[in-house]
């Protein structure tokens, strides 16, 4: 697709479609964050103290992880966190940023918890991350490395144009727009899931609040364990000194993908231990881990292959999006439990 | 904001029933008499916020019918209180008065951090371009070459006029070649290809007394084609050949000059994010033909120079008394389409190496190796970083044959056989084949040769990996000056 990446131009200022709508969606996430927030009786101005802290930390973050994995682009490491203009950022910055923001607006003295801006802002942030994702449309990097050889899927939202310094066209899958769409539904399915959960019972020692941000965590790691890996700009880590052996095996492993899969088996374990202390040890913990542990393999084994056995990229996505589910249903499976629920109340005293 | 009380009081409730030895019933709901000591304030309230009391309250009151089975439920119900009024009384005046104003304090510092993101941040709209490439057309030099040419056709006969072919430096992409110049042919017919090498000597693009490696009683791998490719400004010839029960892929260049021979980075840009597949690099490019070169992104060693750029020279240690820009060779290729090597261990300085690239008019470099044959001596290696050089492995190198004379090697896996040859013994077989100077490129399944836009030798596992690079060889012959 061929669209002039600039949308206004006046004297020196240069204003880019793609900054543009990132800053559309960040605006458009918080308000959304802000109406859930004050739904629930908060004071909208512990949002208003996060914002800027947030969006100041992640902007960091976000380059931070980019010079790191990319330093030979930038002239210095001071030089790529002083000029924002230049260069690119990684996405996964923004949740360190969000989760900071949050600390200073209770650090400030203004949110009293933190569970409960952040269950506000997971929506919001879904969003915002649908419309940074969106961005790229303007910018053409829409695309993955998969060329759609199928004519049905050849448009938007599967596939789009490109064209190559010969001037060569091909279609490719358009990675983006459908992390655009994906988000957009984790962001509806979190705003659902916020007005019936946020406040749900938990069972001690489980606190009550921040279950909606793990969720959206989770959400958002197991779309970006499947779509990152069909990047064609994904960034990589780049282990120094005596852990370089480590970059063979996973220096192929994209951060994203990286940074998606601790972020799951971080929640798990969360909640596996706040479930054995509120429930005691259980057989399905052990199943739900034996699924946990199943699922990795197949994502493991699946991204693998999909390095090796290119050709059949395809099929080894449907697999990966299998183990992805598993993934994300046991985790979710495992949160479940430690929800307390009214027939319990009602089956132990009646 | 109903919820907020409902759950205060179920999670105080849930903490005391959870526990099995606390089963005095009276002694939870006055646990949650004493942690909600609040008064009952509807007055104060809005309209909007009393239908929310109710309905709180109804809701309240079917849980406390329940609760009656089990402890005091009046009492409950009389000390329970509406979240908004207990939010109101916990502050006072000034402390929200303040975090309003602050709060709107950071409401503006938010529009104007928003103001300057809009402005400032735009992933890969306005990229720091390392790479000055994007003239297409070097147009006063093409028309030079173009009216030599001219002439050389009209004088043809009366006056040797030689051609002059030419790709611009800082062109994006070779020309496009002849579509009917490229041409397969089974292993069976192998002595067709003889007559194209014989056509390129008439074309003279290869010298009269000058050999090629293609034999075509060679042992040809038996489910293979010879590919070829001819015209005025380049002869391949790509072919699968089996040494000692390996499958080697080969492809011989000639080119008519050196700017024919070139290096390609995705995006045209030294470190770009992207990567893509050696057949879409190549085909955006216009190669002839095309190989892997040492997959730079993914290593941060050896020396990098791009269109006569220096775009790596790390002097941070790597291991012992190796820096990073000297612990492998590099190849250099110079304007003349000759290798140049620098030696694993070698000393050098950034501003000494700008000054080698500048005095030997080098144009790129390619950072793996080791070299394998330099000056038509076959070189032994016993200890490098890159590649598993000492165990059986899939080998890629490229090696020089004579002035513009070029043969690139692969040992891959076949369907067959897994391939197994170390460093050294890749680095035989590539003397064998008579190459002056040869060396090692990025191997396993990085190795790759692009003919015809498809991959003419069998990748391991049979598939492409992305890759950040490529190098390869275009035509010189501009569509304007016609092939047909």
């Amino acid at each position: 697709m061929n669209i002039n990446p600039i949308a206004i131009y006046s004297n020196s200022i240069v204003i880019y479609w793609s900054g543009l709508i990132i800053c559309m969606g960040i605006a458009a996430g918080f308000f959304i964050s802000m109406a859930l927030y004050t739904a629930s009786n908060k004071n909208g101005a512990d949002m208003w103290v996060f914002l800027p802290f947030a969006l100041l930390f992640s902007i960091f973050f976000c380059r931070l992880i980019h010079w790191y994995c990319h330093e030979e682009q930038y002239v210095s490491w001071y030089a790529s966190l002083s000029d924002y203009s230049n260069g690119s950022y990684c996405l996964q910055g923004a949740l360190l940023g969000v989760y900071l923001g949050a600390l200073c607006s209770k650090g400030l003295g203004f949110a009293k918890n933190t569970g409960k801006i952040l269950d506000a802002i997971a929506p919001g942030m879904a969003i915002a991350i649908a419309f940074i994702r969106l961005s790229s449309l303007f910018n053409s990097s829409c695309h993955s490395k998969y060329n759609v050889e199928n004519k049905l899927f050849q448009g938007l939202p599967f596939g789009i144009l490109t064209e190559d310094t010969a001037g060569n066209l091909s279609y490719r899958f358009a990675t983006f727009f459908v992390e655009f769409l994906v988000m957009l539904i984790v962001a509806i399915v979190l705003i659902s899931v916020y007005y019936r959960l946020h406040n749900s019972r938990m069972k001690a020692p489980c606190k009550r609040d921040g279950h909606i941000f793990r969720i959206f965590l989770v959400l958002f790691s197991a779309v970006e364990l499947i779509l990152d890996s069909t990047r064609n700009d994904s960034s990589f880590m780049h282990f120094p000194g005596q852990m370089k052996v480590i970059n063979k095996f996973f220096g192929f492993i994209s951060i994203g993908q990286l940074t998606a899969a601790f972020i799951i088996i971080g929640v798990l374990i969360y909640y596996t231990k706040r479930s054995v202390k509120a429930n005691g040890r259980k057989p399905y913990h052990f199943l739900l881990w034996i699924g946990y542990v199943v699922s990795l393999a197949i994502v493991g084994g699946m991204e693998y292959c999909v390095q090796r056995w290119t050709n059949m990229y395809r099929t080894i996505y449907i697999g990966m999006a299998v183990g992805v589910i598993i993934m994300t249903v046991v985790t979710l499976l495992m949160y479940r439990s430690c929800i307390y629920k009214n027939y319990e109340f009602d089956d132990e005293y009646e | 904001m109903s919820d907020d009380f409902n759950f205060e009081i179920d999670d105080i409730l849930s903490e005391f029933l959870n526990d099995t030895n606390n089963v005095d019933k009276e002694k939870v709901v006055n646990e949650v008499r004493e942690e909600l000591n609040y008064d009952y304030e509807m007055s104060n309230i809005s309209n909007n916020d009393k239908t929310v009391a109710f309905k709180t309250e109804q809701r309240h009151s079917t849980k406390a019918s329940k609760i009656t089975k089990v402890g005091n439920a009046k009492k409950y119900e009389e000390e329970r209180v509406h979240p908004i009024i207990r939010e109101r009384r916990r502050e006072p005046f000034v402390v929200r008065a303040t975090k309003s104003t602050v709060g709107l304090v950071f409401a503006l510092l938010s529009a104007l951090m928003l103001l300057w993101a809009a402005v400032n941040i735009h992933p890969a709209s306005a990229k720091k371009v390392n790479v000055v490439l994007g003239a297409k057309t070097d147009l006063v030099s093409k028309i030079d070459n173009v009216s030599n040419n001219a002439k050389s056709d009209a004088f043809l006969g009366l006056s040797a006029i030689k051609k002059i072919y030419k790709i611009a430096e800082n062109a994006v992409a070779a020309p496009t070649p002849d579509p009917y110049g490229f041409n397969k042919v089974s292993v069976s017919d192998a002595s067709k290809v003889m007559s194209v090498i014989q056509s390129a000597r008439d074309r003279g693009l290869l010298e009269e007394d000058e050999n090629t490696v293609f034999n075509p009683d060679a042992d040809f791998y038996y489910d293979s084609d010879i590919g070829y490719y001819l015209d005025d400004t380049i002869l391949v010839i790509c072919w699968k050949e089996v040494i000692d029960g390996n499958t080697c892929t080969f492809s011989e260049v000639k080119v008519a000059d050196a700017s024919q021979f070139r290096r390609k980075f995705v995006n045209d840009t030294f470190s770009a994010d992207a990567q893509d597949y050696a057949t879409n690099i190549a085909k955006s490019v216009n190669a002839v033909v095309a190989m892997n070169a040492d997959y730079y992104a993914f290593r941060n060693f050896g020396i990098v120079v791009y269109q006569r750029n220096l775009f790596r020279f790390n002097e941070d240690t790597y291991l012992d008394s190796y820096k990073n820009y000297n612990c492998v060779d590099t190849a250099f290729v110079d304007e003349n389409g000759d290798f140049k090597f620098f030696h694993r261990g070698e000393e050098s300085t950034p501003n000494a190496m700008e000054k080698y690239i500048k005095d030997n008019n080098i144009l790129f470099s390619i950072a793996f190796g080791p070299v394998l044959v330099e000056n038509g001596e076959l070189q032994y290696c016993d200890w490098y970083p890159a590649g598993e050089v000492n165990t059986g492995y899939s080998r890629a190198g490229i090696g020089q044959i004579s002035s513009l004379h070029y043969l690139y090697m692969s040992l891959n896996h076949s369907p067959e056989k897994a391939a197994r040859w170390t460093v050294n013994q890749f680095a035989q077989h590539f003397y064998d084949k008579g190459v002056v100077n040869a060396y090692c490129l990025d191997g396993g399944q990085t190795s790759e040769v692009v003919f015809m836009d498809e991959p003419f030798n069998y990748i391991d596992f049979n598939a492409e990996r992305t890759v950040t690079d490529i190098i390869y060889f275009g035509t010189a012959l501009d569509t304007w000056e016609g092939y047909y």
